[in-house]
């Protein structure tokens, strides 16, 4: 008799199990929200809202207007989080904005030097036909360098006090984005802005 | 009764699967052989026994031990690579909800074998000196900004206030009593630290990291934490005076020492810092304490820290071009760290241990009521089997950090460390260099970087 009624209940962890491993694709541009951490709705939010804040600038703005594009050169994000972010990622976002729009144009100094030794190599090897090889001494300097910081502030409570709070713990994070462009010939910040980010966490009762 | 001595059967058959795990054999005698091949410097073979725990419920202890051997063998990426999914194994313990379906299955097993059976789960001490080596694999590979997020996140536990305590209301305060008053040694031991979370050691190593980047006000802070936790250190007090007299914080340079002299640099000197980590931090041992019950008496066991304190043996450092021989002072003492965290720990344990004793006591009488005299003696002796305290903790942490300072000309040098084992350390002008000095039993491992 006992063991009948175990059956179903066993049928249905059997069931319940096999259903475990499924892959799917998803929207790309979801809003993400695993856990408190940064996360990619974070890195595309701050992306797309700091370019368009950049392009609708007046810095942009006069540099265009004789249909020029202004050369930037992209510096970097520093970390100051407590979390292993990838900065260079979120400049990489921002950058594909900020060439597709068509107003700026970029240079890239993380890869300089496989630039330099492919030119080294052209300029210097025999077997690169010297009429063909780029001279050295042609690049365009940039006249705007692009940088800025990243850094949060993590808060924790909950588990301790009062009923309620005793088995939730609340977990909050605030993020802030600051961006520069600084005109390199006077020194000038011209621009700047900043993208401020709060996520909430909290663990419930039950769970896993 | 059938299907229930069936059960008691297969719980034994289960538990006794698990032999490679601590639940059976005690955590330090299997920590022994990572010890050994530290002591010899042959780190390779107790890699590979590491590897082995990974599957098993003390995942989180292998991969702790892992790290560290990894990184004193100098295998940076892999030492890495361990600490990081250690602390993703970290991060999940701490996103689970309150009451955790695999959590309570896991201590409701407890109550029938021993603590053992929980997966391991650490403690903040152990938690900050993860972070800190994590950051000195950064280091190594050349990750500044990554090593500072590492201490960010260390700072980010100091800030963690211990847990309040527990209700202990289903506890007699006699079984309390009775347990901290077997334990003077240990005691005395926590009585050496206000808080098991404060650890000047990594204060230190963060505010170096910021002074290397120039930005002093931070490192200031830093120092000023390390040095509240080791008033004593005197490379601290002159941290803090350097730093206090270049930001010109006439308000704290009224609170110093005055007699203290800031040494001057000279112009082509560099700066060296010694973080030094010596010995091995103490085991658990293991103790049976009889349980006054109602029906009758019952015997536990309790882990506990049974080894009275050891004096720290500085490391002395020569070097031709200084006019004495350098002491390193100690930061950090993680015998007294370790004996604090248990004894905050003390009421939950305690609360576990009554459940076991009272869930251990019925199962032997329903066996004897029920199966008969056979079973009855047979689950008695499981119980007695089955009771071993939860010995397990991280035990290749050293015993003590240390840390020294002190000005070199650039350029490679010679060093001496306690008399008689000569290092080459390469000094850069006008930046410091991080020398980091790990010594178990007579052996050494030495790393330099500069920041």
């Amino acid at each position: 008799m006992n063991t009948n009624k175990f059956v179903p209940v066993l049928a249905i962890i059997a069931v319940g199990l096999s259903g475990c491993a499924s892959v799917k694709y998803g929207d790309a541009t979801a809003q993400e929200t695993v856990n408190e951490r940064f996360g990619s709705t974070d890195l595309q939010m701050t992306a797309k809202s700091m370019t368009e804040s950049l392009l609708a600038s007046p810095v942009i703005g006069e540099a265009t207007a004789a249909s020029k594009r202004p050369v930037m050169f992209v510096e970097r994000i520093a970390n100051k989080t407590d979390e292993h972010i990838d900065t260079e990622s979120v400049l990489d976002s921002m950058t594909t904005k900020l060439l597709q729009s068509g107003k700026v144009r970029l240079v890239d100094m993380s890869r300089v030097e496989s630039a330099r030794s492919q030119l080294n190599f052209q300029n210097k090897d025999d077997m690169v036909d010297p009429k063909t090889a780029i001279r050295f001494g042609q690049m365009i300097g940039a006249e705007y360098m692009f940088y800025g910081n990243l850094s949060s502030i993590y808060k924790e409570a909950g588990g301790t006090g009062s009923i309620t709070s005793k088995f939730t713990k609340t977990r909050s994070v605030y993020y802030k984005f600051t961006l520069k462009l600084m005109n390199l010939k006077t020194g000038l910040v011209e621009w700047q802005d900043e993208q401020e980010i709060r996520k909430t966490g909290k663990t419930g009762l039950l769970g896993m | 009764m059938l299907l229930r001595s069936l059960f008691f059967f297969f719980l034994i058959l289960h538990l006794v699967g698990c032999t490679t795990s601590s639940v059976f054999t005690p955590y330090p005698m299997r920590a022994e052989a990572y010890k050994q091949s530290l002591n010899t410097g042959m780190i390779q073979p107790a890699l590979e026994q590491t590897k082995k725990q990974l599957t098993s419920r003390d995942r989180l202890l292998a991969l702790l031990e892992q790290g560290r051997l990894a990184q004193l063998a100098e295998d940076y990426s892999q030492s890495k690579q361990s600490f990081e999914a250690a602390i993703n194994l970290l991060d999940k313990i701490d996103e689970r909800a309150t009451i955790s379906l695999s959590n309570t299955a896991n201590q409701g097993t407890s109550l029938v074998s021993n603590d053992n059976v929980i997966p391991y789960e650490s403690n903040v001490y152990e938690q900050i000196f993860l972070h800190h080596f994590q950051a000195i694999n950064y280091l190594a590979l050349g990750d500044k900004e990554g090593a500072q997020v590492e201490m960010r996140r260390a700072q980010r536990l100091h800030d963690k206030s211990p847990n309040a305590p527990e209700d202990n209301s289903t506890l007699s305060t006699a079984a309390v009593t009775e347990y901290q008053s077997r334990f003077d040694t240990m005691n005395n031991l926590a009585q050496r630290v206000t808080s098991s979370t404060q650890n000047a050691y990594s204060f230190y190593l963060s505010g170096l990291l910021y002074e290397s980047q120039n930005k002093l006000d931070d490192a200031f802070i830093d120092y000023k934490h390390a040095l509240a936790i080791a008033p004593d250190n005197s490379f601290l007090q002159q941290d803090v005076l350097r730093l206090a007299t270049k930001l010109k914080r006439d308000d704290e340079l009224k609170g110093l020492k005055p007699s203290l002299k800031t040494t001057l640099s000279k112009p082509n000197d560099g700066t060296v810092v010694v973080l030094y980590e010596e010995g091995f931090v103490p085991a658990k041992k293991e103790i049976f304490l009889p349980f006054p019950w109602p029906e009758s008496w019952y015997v536990l066991a309790f882990p506990y820290y049974g080894d009275s304190w050891q004096s720290p043996e500085p490391l002395s450092i020569n070097n031709g071009l200084l006019a004495t021989a350098v002491n390193t002072q100690v930061v950090t003492d993680s015998q007294a760290l370790a004996a604090r965290a248990l004894k905050d720990n003390l009421v939950p344990m305690l609360v576990r241990q009554t459940l076991r004793a009272q869930t251990k006591h019925k199962m032997q009488q329903q066996a004897n009521d029920q199966g008969g005299a056979i079973l009855g003696l047979l689950v008695g002796a499981y119980n007695i089997i089955s009771e071993n305290a939860d010995l397990r903790s991280w035990l290749t942490l050293p015993r003590f950090a240390h840390i020294a300072r002190f000005n070199l000309a650039e350029g490679e040098q010679n060093l001496m460390l306690n008399g008689f084992k000569p290092i080459k350390v390469s000094v850069q002008r006008n930046k410091i260099t991080l020398l980091r000095i790990v010594k178990v039993d007579n052996h050494f491992y030495v790393a330099s970087w500069p920041l």
